[in-house]
């Protein structure tokens, strides 16, 4: 690891985030398939909410650029439209998480069922305003949307505090092992 | 990176995926255009108006400014040259007013010249120059008027040339009456030149400075209603009579045409009697 250059780090990060724009991809256009009621998550609002309440406020705001305008091109939608909604939601996301415990998992889920209406909010705005095409959702759809995602949001982060767990623990027996053998001394 | 930079590159992602946006939809790009264009365009033309029509309003006020001060000099020039009128009138006026004055219809006047006002001897006289030459005896006596009242009588006559005793002489008398209260007394003339004197009014009457007197015909002598003078001041101190100063009507200053009577005064036998009235 120490002996990677920064230009390798930064291919590496690139590729990460290519990866995981490509398997929110891959999410928003199977899931519905395997698992109808999965159709009403949003995994792209979800993903660009976690980061950035985890990020700073340029992590957030890179992460909606990027994942709105993956939607954008999955979803068919003029280029620009799911751009700006998740470029609001990301950076949102990072300012009210700093200015809040987001910490707490409550915390959490309550920014993202925020992030699922405001991007709704914003995308009806920006289709009304620019008269693309009529997009008028009933009230249960988003909210149904936003129970959803948010249901999602929370397996999404106890699945994440299972993998921590597991991994500390195993640091831990490792490190405890190396200690009993005595290759410490 | 602050926090101010990452606001400002917010900023710049949202416009330009709005810019994006507005390129696959351009018929709204138009009229998004129009609503921003609009009112910018809407205060541009109003700035311009406004300032048009400052620029207007500073030459037409210019342009007044200088009418205005035209139309005072043009003024003052006709204000110069109706002074200048009227004065003429006014000399038009004093030398017609002879021509023009029109006697009672029952008057039969001789109009005449005065040649000359004799204010150094002790009698106050003028002399007339006489166009018709009748006898000497047809002028003595006459009553003579100006067009402002009554000037004197006759006294001596020769050839074309009669002498007037002024009424302001102190050998004067003439029977007058104040015309508003129709009370008669005698005027007679003083030492000072400018004044006359209506005497015998009798404390109880009514008489008070501006009153007019006129002759009251009763002398034989002078008709009736010609004015003599404006009263000025009545004193009553005690006496049976008021003391009352009059002033007289003819302007003896400016004497240029006197009217002589025709009429034949009272014959003096029929006079026997009356005081204070001779030649």
């Amino acid at each position: 690891m120490h002996g990677r250059s920064r230009a390798a780090r930064l291919w590496a990060r690139a590729a990460g985030v290519a990866g995981l724009l490509g398997l929110l991809a891959l999410a928003d256009m199977l899931l519905g398939g395997f698992f109808p009621p999965a159709e009403a998550i949003d995994p792209f609002v979800l993903a660009v909410v976690l980061v950035g309440v985890r990020g700073d406020s340029l992590r957030g705001l890179a992460a909606g650029l990027l994942a709105g305008l993956t939607q954008d091109v999955v979803t068919s939608s003029p280029l620009g439209l799911h751009g700006v909604a998740c470029c609001v939601v990301g950076y949102g996301a990072a300012l009210v998480s700093r200015r809040i415990l987001a910490s707490r998992r409550v915390v959490t889920l309550a920014i993202v069922a925020t992030g699922v209406l405001v991007h709704h909010v914003v995308v009806i705005g920006l289709l009304a305003v620019f008269e693309i095409a009529p997009f008028q959702p009933a009230t249960t759809v988003v909210m149904l949307r936003m129970a959803w995602t948010t249901a999602a949001g929370l397996v999404v982060l106890w699945v994440t505090a299972l993998v921590r767990f597991l991994t500390e623990r195993r640091v831990r027996r490792r490190t405890l092992a190396a200690g009993r053998a005595g290759r410490l001394r | 990176m602050s926090e101010r930079r990452v606001a400002v590159l917010f900023a710049v992602f949202v416009a330009g995926l709005l810019a994006l946006l507005t390129i696959q939809a351009p018929e709204r790009a138009g009229d998004f255009a129009l609503w921003v264009e609009g009112p910018i365009k809407r205060f541009v033309a109003a700035a311009g108006g406004a300032v048009d029509r400052y620029r207007e309003d500073r030459s037409k006020r210019a342009a007044l400014e200088r009418e205005n001060a035209a139309l005072r000099q043009r003024l003052r020039d006709v204000e110069t040259a109706y002074a200048a009128a009227a004065d003429v009138r006014l000399e038009s006026d004093l030398t017609s007013a002879p021509w023009r004055f029109e006697p009672s219809p029952r008057a039969d006047l001789l109009r005449t010249d005065i040649v000359y006002v004799d204010h150094r001897s002790w009698q106050r006289t003028a002399i007339l120059h006489l166009p018709e030459g009748r006898d000497r005896e047809d002028w003595l006596r006459r009553p003579v008027t100006t067009t402002d009242g009554l000037l004197g009588r006759v006294v001596e006559a020769r050839g074309k040339y009669a002498r007037v005793l002024l009424v302001t002489d102190r050998a004067s008398s003439v029977g007058a009456m104040v015309e508003r209260t129709r009370r008669q007394g005698i005027v007679r003339g003083t030492a000072d030149a400018g004044t006359l004197s209506l005497m015998y009014l009798p404390l109880q009457v009514d008489v008070r400075p501006g009153d007019r007197v006129i002759t009251a015909g009763i002398d034989g002598v002078f008709p009736r209603g010609v004015p003599i003078g404006t009263i000025t001041s009545v004193v009553s101190d005690g006496d049976l009579f008021h003391d009352i100063q009059l002033v007289p009507s003819v302007d003896l200053g400016s004497l240029s045409h006197a009217f002589v009577w025709r009429r034949e005064p009272l014959p003096e036998v029929l006079m026997d009697g009356a005081d204070g009235i001779g030649p």
